[in-house]
């Protein structure tokens, strides 16, 4: 795998310190203390050269992805909410939390190293996910905008489901590892789409009653959809069986619909999503000012700290890419897509490369919960499907998405590791067999 | 408007660095594409395939239909015979009973494979479905090998079938 990005590395460090010095120089923002920066960069750097001196075989260009994402992230919450009284100290916040996920990262490299032992918990894993899931609505748990998925635990606050997801994942991925040869199997066929013996859909079903009651307790439309579609991509993925997918999105158009008509929230939701403008200063307002903004960006964008997204309620969170839709315009905001598909891109040929059934699944699990975080949040502030509320990955405010997102990088970093050794491995193999390291 | 011109420039100028991250990006990780390793993966559930075997003049020509070898197998004399090998002795006979049957060097597989270099603690595993017995590397260094092909997944195996492990070879009968 690709071993060297000193040069991303130094162009996403660069766009950080560009977008920061014409926040500070030219709008005349006031400048958060210097050394949170220095902080910052030293961080990743430090990520960047410790994960190519202990993982020699991994794919570290995921980190410059890292950096430029955070790096872009902070920019705009800082550009959002410099001058806000109450939430100045945002993106210093922010900073601290990149730290604590950097600290994670480094953590599942060094504690994670043979994650092929987390395949022997399974069961446990998924058992833990089902506590943390569960575990908001204890009294611990609490509610914001209508959602009950926070927990507070003292002064620290997070969201559980950001850790169960990724917990999820590697169930899924040492499970159907083990039996995928029995997802397989089909028995007949219909319209030239081999079909699965009935009792086959059954965990289907039951993943999909899961999303479904989390949806129904939780309020939460984002994090319900990832608990039913990840799941769903894995079981393809393993088995290259695409009656698993129809079914899937039949159950969740079924699912959809059903919440639909039993539950106002979710009204609102598609009723904003069709036409905000029958309501634009009241529940249309959000989706509205986005509009208004990425509209406002144009092709080159407004420069940096000259749009007006700070109108956008939750701006720093959910629609941080329309400030940078807006100031970025469309081709900062292309740019910016770009780096998310090349992100994925990298997660699936991780995947390819891996040496074992489960080490695949995980890695295009965890690539595939990435992707659709992107798909539904971008899709979301654009107005293209109805809006979630899910945070970008590595990009929006909030310490449980980041230091989840760093996670799941970490563990992207373990697996390609063994991928790479393997690969090259194999290219040595013909001329001197090496032995056995177990 | 004097200020607008800063602006103007730090806005291009980073436009402009976004796209060369996205190029030096692109460049090193597009350029590994077809480094994507050449053996074809195993799609469960579908036909095994079946080149490279073809060529074994021990199997028979391939009058033996899928129906016949899993009746066979329900007989249950399945047996790996070691035909070649650095550390056991030729014919040595190991029954591969119902289950799982694990080969390795560590002293808690079915079949051991002691003090052979070449062979990992845990290297493969024999599994029975639906009649046919499906052999898959256990993520050994240096892979099991079926008529001399590395497996990927699990590979079904037909009695006359050679299954490398290390230095032994063993032939599969039923």
């Amino acid at each position: 795998m690709t071993q060297r990005a000193t040069l991303p590395m130094t162009i996403a460090l660069l766009i950080t310190t560009l977008g920061f010095a014409t926040l500070i120089f030219v709008q005349e923002a006031n400048s958060p203390p210097l050394i949170y920066g220095a902080y910052y960069a030293g961080t990743m750097v430090a990520l960047y050269l410790g994960v190519r001196l202990w993982l020699p075989h991994s794919d570290v260009l995921l980190l410059p992805m890292v950096t430029l994402l955070t790096g872009v992230g902070l920019i705009m919450i800082y550009r959002l909410t410099y001058e806000v009284p109450g939430v100045e100290n945002l993106a210093t916040t922010q900073a601290g939390w990149i730290l604590v996920g950097a600290g994670a990262l480094v953590a599942v490299v060094i504690f994670l190293r043979d994650y092929q032992k987390l395949f022997a918990y399974k069961y446990l894993l998924a058992l833990a996910a089902v506590g943390f899931v569960a575990s908001t609505f204890t009294p611990l748990g609490y509610e914001v905008n209508g959602a009950r998925l926070w927990l507070q635990i003292g002064s620290v606050t997070f969201q559980p489901s950001e850790f169960a997801r990724i917990a999820l994942i590697i169930f899924f991925a040492g499970y159907l590892a083990e039996k995928r040869d029995l997802w397989a199997a089909t028995s007949k066929s219909f319209m030239g789409i081999q079909l699965p013996a009935l009792k086959y859909f059954g965990p289907v079903a039951l993943v999909w009653a899961a999303s479904l009651g989390l949806l129904i307790f939780e309020k939460d439309l984002g994090s319900s959809l990832l608990f039913f579609a990840v799941p769903v991509l894995m079981l393809y993925a393993a088995t290259g069986r695409i009656a698993y997918v129809i079914l899937g999105a039949l159950l969740f158009a079924i699912g959809s619909f059903a919440t639909y008509l039993a539950f106002s929230h979710v009204q609102l939701r598609v009723s904003t999503w069709l036409d905000p403008w029958s309501d634009p200063d009241d529940s249309g307002f959000q989706i509205a000012q986005s509009i208004f903004n990425i509209a406002d960006g144009g092709i080159t964008g407004t420069g940096l700290g000259a749009g007006f997204s700070q109108t956008i309620p939750e701006v720093e969170t959910d629609f941080v890419f329309s400030t940078i839709a807006s100031e970025l315009g469309l081709l900062g905001s292309t740019a910016f897509l770009l780096v998310f598909l090349v992100f994925v891109y990298r997660g699936i040929k991780i995947s390819l490369l891996a040496g074992d059934d489960a080490s695949k699944l995980l890695a295009f699990g965890l690539t595939a919960m990435f992707a659709m975080q992107t798909l539904i949040i971008v899709g979301g502030v654009t107005k293209a499907i109805p809006l979630t509320g899910i945070t970008l990955p590595f990009v929006s405010y909030g310490g449980s998405s980041v230091l989840g997102n760093f996670v799941l990088t970490g563990l992207l970093l373990v697996v390609s590791e063994k991928a790479g050794k393997r690969s090259d491995a194999e290219e040595a193999r013909y001329e001197a067999p090496e032995k056995a390291a177990v | 408007m004097d200020l607008q011109v800063p602006l103007l420039a730090a806005k291009a100028l980073l436009l402009l660095l976004l796209f060369a991250f996205i190029y030096a990006v692109v460049r090193r990780g597009i350029g590994d594409l077809h480094s994507i390793p050449e053996d074809e993966t195993f799609v469960a559930g579908r036909e095994p395939e079946t080149d490279g075997r073809s060529n074994h003049p021990e199997r028979g020509s391939g009058s033996r239909s899928d129906t016949f070898v899993a009746a066979e197998s329900q007989n249950g004399h399945a047996t790996l015979v070691v035909e070649d090998s650095d550390i056991l002795a030729p014919n040595t006979r190991f029954p591969v009973e119902s289950g799982t049957t694990s080969i390795g060097r560590s002293g808690a597989s079915n079949i051991v494979l002691k003090s052979d270099d070449y062979v990992s603690g845990q290297h493969a595993r024999l599994t029975r479905h639906g009649g046919l017995l499906y052999v898959e590397d256990a993520g050994s260094t240096n892979g099991t090998f079926v008529n001399d092909r590395k497996t990927v997944g699990a590979t079904p195996l037909r009695s006359g079938d050679r299954v490398r492990v290390g230095s032994t070879t063993f032939r599969y009968s039923e």
